[in-house]
């Protein structure tokens, strides 16, 4: 949230895919910015077009049968949509790296975590094998992993999914990125050793000042993480703010809706819960999408009047920091 | 103890009509349907077995008859392709003999399919020692030298056409077992076997009913593509001279026709194109069958 | 407990041979009631067993030991015909919806089947008892006709619902049924799963990592570490005044909203494996108020037989008590 120009700016970004001779967009219309040492999270529902955002950052959306259709991702002012395969080689890692949900399928099941983790700073910083192998140990230590002179011996599947996701962690942070791209990473965890996972991440990103992304579909995590959030609907950002008050005052109703569904655990349960808040329905498809001309939210809002089925509402600015694209946030009572 | 409150979960969908339903098995053959080279193959092999069924009551000179001079060449006769060594036209012997052939073809299929299908569906199932006991036996026939095998099965016996099918059959089933019995190890661990379980399922019906149709796309391909090596088998044992003597088939008008190559090589390449063709349209049949099915699988 | 229980399960263990004579002790000794018409949640980390305890009760496990009786009977070493018809009266949900209903079978004959399995009913009363479940569920009975991939994940769970309701069962496992889907359609699922208990009377074994789906739908709380119970209680009891250190740090590591009930624990390490459980408490390795006589024995749960229990020779200690006030207290 400085005033300087942004670390990471992505500008009208559509990303396509082609299916059955059609080019459907999935996500549409995309811009924001991210500061040096800020967290942003991203969230929404499954088929929202956060993950495939995150892939677009450092140039994995599967080709085909997908692309970046418009729009630009600016990395200090250097556009990565038109950079080349060999730029992009040295950008991800070095300038970007990303940490995946599934920690056992991406690791290499036949090389030991230290050697995982010295090819990486080896290929990015040519340094010898020595010097790696003292490096991939630093970095198991930095991420938490007790005795790391041992540990980086062991083969991925000797280790527990937590220790497998600081490994992951360590191969995306050797080479000091700029940006960590964070998709659900601690989804396949348990939750004592998901708060040990945020800690480091917090820990990491004062020392080395990185910033992240974060993509969950857990809105507590976001409150216990993120500066700022992003709220994703059926490709597009529907609403954008500090993280404060996003959960105080959502403007969304889908925001909104999506705040009020979650059981929140409480101090003093009642013994006779009222029942969830809920969202009818389920995400439009993205084929269905194209054929829709209103808001893509308003066949599931409890809010929508004839004219949300016109017109899909733009993104408008509110106060200083935040954003919402709903055309009657300006009546729905906060 | 019904209730009757519905919660509006459906209103926002209850304007939509539905969808048509799409059956697994549907979407599969939508898939077929647009592999040209598969779909190629369909009519080649949807071609050869209509002519096998109905050629011999249009074109009704006999395959065993000695009709012309021996080892005429193809166009200089009334007989179009020519004749053998013994005078026989042969385009009767390839209409009569792609009966024979596809019979053998197919009947061998269907027993290395019935074994293999058994043995690896009981062994996957029930694990533990029917597993081992039933996969040392198939390995027991794997090591074997399959043409070997066959060969001795058939002279053992007549080289009767039941007999050449039964032999092609229990030398070529081990694959199949080892599949299945992969495939039924994946999906008895599938949460809807589970389910079956938890509503009272017997393992008959778990076997037959339940796993066994989910474990077919995979099975169909290799059944299919085992009709084309049962027809090359059956033409090895021909060549070899272990063929039916009452039957004509492709393979043994190869055979028969082995010794004189040399003076008229069309003897040997009409049957032989016959058999090409046959085999290359299943490949191309299987092939698409497996294209077809792996995206679903894929995708859940 | 004069009552009797829809579900008691006693001294319930179930093993695994892991091969090289080694034996996962996947549950080690548990036992529960649950009454008619409550709802009783199962949770704990991966590795505690939840599931597998819950699949043993509907006999999907072999139990190595211990009883488990339905409204009453001994289920334990039921088997054929009999086992079958026990199962009208318990029946599952499954966690994955994608992975729970068999692709190769139309909708209407996937709830239809317990039915014709168990031969319930004419063939006439089973399709009309399947229309009646699908609007219970809120599907429309046009469905029916659709095959599983045509569903949405939310409306494959209903579908999987509705198939384990067909039989009139008192009770429904249920093992992680939302953790697969989405926050939105979670609240459609659990607002669904509580108004058919309230309707139909129903008890669930419900099995959860995720406390917040627990407190908002459980009427009674099992909280379990490798293998073994270590409290159980209410969940008022639970969410008031956790006594176990592990149920505080499973409370204080659950992300919340606004600052939430977060004492500041922070758990090392992992579980220990279930191959070979550690002497003593088996939570003594991660426990930051482990003493020399937590490593050498093991605790037993102790307290008000129907009411909160707890295995924890420190539960009530001061230190112990400081940082459960911490965690329950409001904060400034």
């Amino acid at each position: 949230m400085t005033s300087s120009s942004p670390l990471l700016s992505v500008r009208d970004l559509e990303i396509s895919f082609r299916t059955g001779g059609r080019e459907i967009p999935v996500v549409r219309d995309l811009s924001f910015d991210l500061s040096a040492g800020e967290t942003l999270g991203i969230v929404g529902e499954s088929g929202c077009g956060k993950s495939i955002t995150a892939l677009s950052l450092i140039g994995l959306v599967p080709s085909p049968p997908g692309r970046v259709s418009k729009g630009q991702i600016l990395l200090n002012g250097e556009d990565i949509v038109t950079a080349g395969e060999d730029r992009l080689t040295r950008i991800r890692g070095n300038e970007i790296s990303m940490v995946f949900q599934e920690p056992m399928t991406s690791l290499n099941p036949v090389y030991t975590v230290g050697e995982q983790i010295a090819e990486t700073a080896r290929a990015h910083f040519g340094s010898s094998r020595a010097e790696a192998w003292d490096r991939a140990i630093e970095m198991l230590k930095l991420v938490g992993i007790p005795s790391p002179e041992q540990r980086a011996h062991n083969y991925p599947h000797q280790l527990s999914g937590g220790m497998r996701q600081r490994v992951m962690i360590a191969i995306a942070l050797v080479c000091e990125p700029k940006v960590l791209i964070a998709d659900e990473p601690t989804t396949a965890l348990d939750v004592t050793v998901q708060a040990q996972i945020f800690d480091l991440f917090r820990e990491l990103q004062r020392k080395i000042k990185a910033a992240i992304i974060l993509i969950t579909h857990d809105i507590g995590v976001v409150a216990q993480m993120c500066d700022r959030v992003m709220v994703m609907y059926a490709g597009r950002k529907i609403e954008e703010g500090p993280v404060r008050s996003f959960i105080r005052d959502p403007r969304h109703p889908y925001t909104r809706g999506l705040i009020s569904c979650i059981p929140k655990l409480s101090r003093d349960p009642s013994d006779t819960p009222e029942p969830l808040f809920e969202i009818p329905g389920v995400v439009p498809s993205p084929a269905d999408l194209a054929e829709l001309k209103g808001c893509a939210f308003a066949p599931r809002c409890n809010r929508a009047i004839n004219e949300c089925q016109l017109h899909s509402p733009a993104l408008t600015p509110l106060g200083s920091d935040r954003a919402v694209a709903c055309l009657r946030q300006e009546e729905i009572p906060a | 103890m019904s209730v009757t409150d519905t919660t509006p979960p459906v209103a926002a969908t209850a304007g939509k009509p539905l969808p048509k339903p799409v059956s697994p098995s549907r979407q599969v053959w939508q898939m077929f349907r647009q592999n040209h080279s598969a779909m190629i193959g369909l009519f080649i092999l949807f071609a050869i077995i209509v002519i096998s069924i109905i050629g011999p009551s249009l074109y009704t000179v006999s395959p065993r008859d000695m009709v012309w001079m021996p080892l005429t060449p193809p166009g200089q006769s009334e007989y179009l392709l020519g004749t053998d060594y013994l005078g026989r036209d042969l385009l009767a012997g390839l209409i009569n003999g792609g009966r024979v052939t596809i019979t053998i073809g197919f009947s061998a299929a269907v027993l290395t399919i019935l074994i293999g299908v058994t043995i690896g569906a009981l062994a996957g199932f029930f694990g533990g020692r029917i597993d081992n006991v039933l996969m040392r036996v198939t390995e027991f026939f794997q090591v074997l030298p399959n043409l070997l095998f066959a060969m001795v099965v058939v002279m053992l016996f007549s080289p009767s056409l039941i007999n050449i099918a039964i032999a092609i059959g229990i030398v070529s089933w081990t694959s199949t077992a080892r599949l299945t019995r992969a495939e039924f190890l994946k999906i008895r661990e599938m949460d809807y076997v589970k389910a079956e379980r938890s509503i009272g399922a017997g393992n008959a019906r778990l076997i037959w009913k339940v796993i066994l149709p989910n474990a077919a796309p995979p099975l169909i391909v290799v059944a299919a593509l085992s009709i084309g090596s049962a027809i090359l088998f059956e033409a090895g044992l021909s060549f070899l001279g272990l063929s039916d003597p009452n039957a004509m088939s492709w393979g043994r008008m190869i055979g028969d026709n082995r010794p004189y190559i040399l003076d008229s090589s069309w003897g040997v390449t009409f049957p032989g194109i016959a058999i090409f063709l046959t085999v290359l349209a299943i490949s191309l049949v299987g092939d698409g069958l497996n294209d077809a099915i792996n995206p679903k699988l894929r995708q859940r | 407990m004069s009552e009797i229980s829809a579900l008691s399960v006693s001294d319930l263990k179930v093993h695994f041979p892991v091969g090289g004579g080694k034996v996962v002790h996947a549950v080690d000794g548990i036992s529960f009631d649950i009454p008619a018409g409550v709802a009783f949640g199962l949770v704990g980390e991966s590795g505690s067993g939840k599931t597998t305890a819950a699949m043993a009760c509907a006999r999907l496990n072999d139990a190595t030991d211990g009883t488990i009786r339905l409204g009453g009977d001994d289920i334990t070493h039921l088997d054929g015909d009999q086992m079958r018809q026990a199962r009208r009266d318990i029946q599952v949900v499954f966690q994955d919806p994608y992975a729970s209903l068999n692709p190769r079978e139309r909708a209407g004959a996937i709830v239809r089947r317990p039915m014709d399995l168990m031969g319930i009913g004419t063939p006439k009363e089973r399709e009309d008892r399947v229309d009646e479940l699908f609007a219970t569920v809120g599907l429309r009975a046009e469905q029916k006709a659709l095959f599983p991939h045509q569903f949405s994940g939310g409306q494959r769970q209903r579908i999987g619902i509705a198939r384990a309701l067909a039989t009139r069962p008192k009770l429904i496992v249920c093992d992680e049924p939302v953790s697969a889907l989405d926050v939105a359609i979670q609240a459609q699922i659990l607002n669904l799963l509580g108004r058919l208990k309230a309707e139909l009377g129903l008890s669930y074994l419900f099995i959860s990592h995720d406390l917040g789906v627990v407190q908002h739908l459980c009427d009674k709380i099992a909280v379990m570490y490798l293998g073994q119970i270590v409290e159980i209680g209410s969940r008022s009891a639970i969410f008031r005044r956790p006594m176990h250190p592990y149920t505080m740090a499973l409370i204080s590591a659950v992300p919340t909203l606004e600052a939430g009930m977060d004492a500041g624990m922070r758990l090392k390490g992992d579980p220990p494996s279930p191959i070979s459980p550690p002497e003593g408490c088996r939570f003594a390795g991660r426990c930051q108020f482990a003493q020399d006589r937590c490593r050498q024995q093991s605790p037993v749960l102790s307290g008000d037989p129907d009411g909160q229990r707890v295995a924890c020779f420190r539960a009530r200690d001061p230190e112990v008590a400081a940082l459960r006030d911490k965690l329950t207290s409001t904060p400034a």
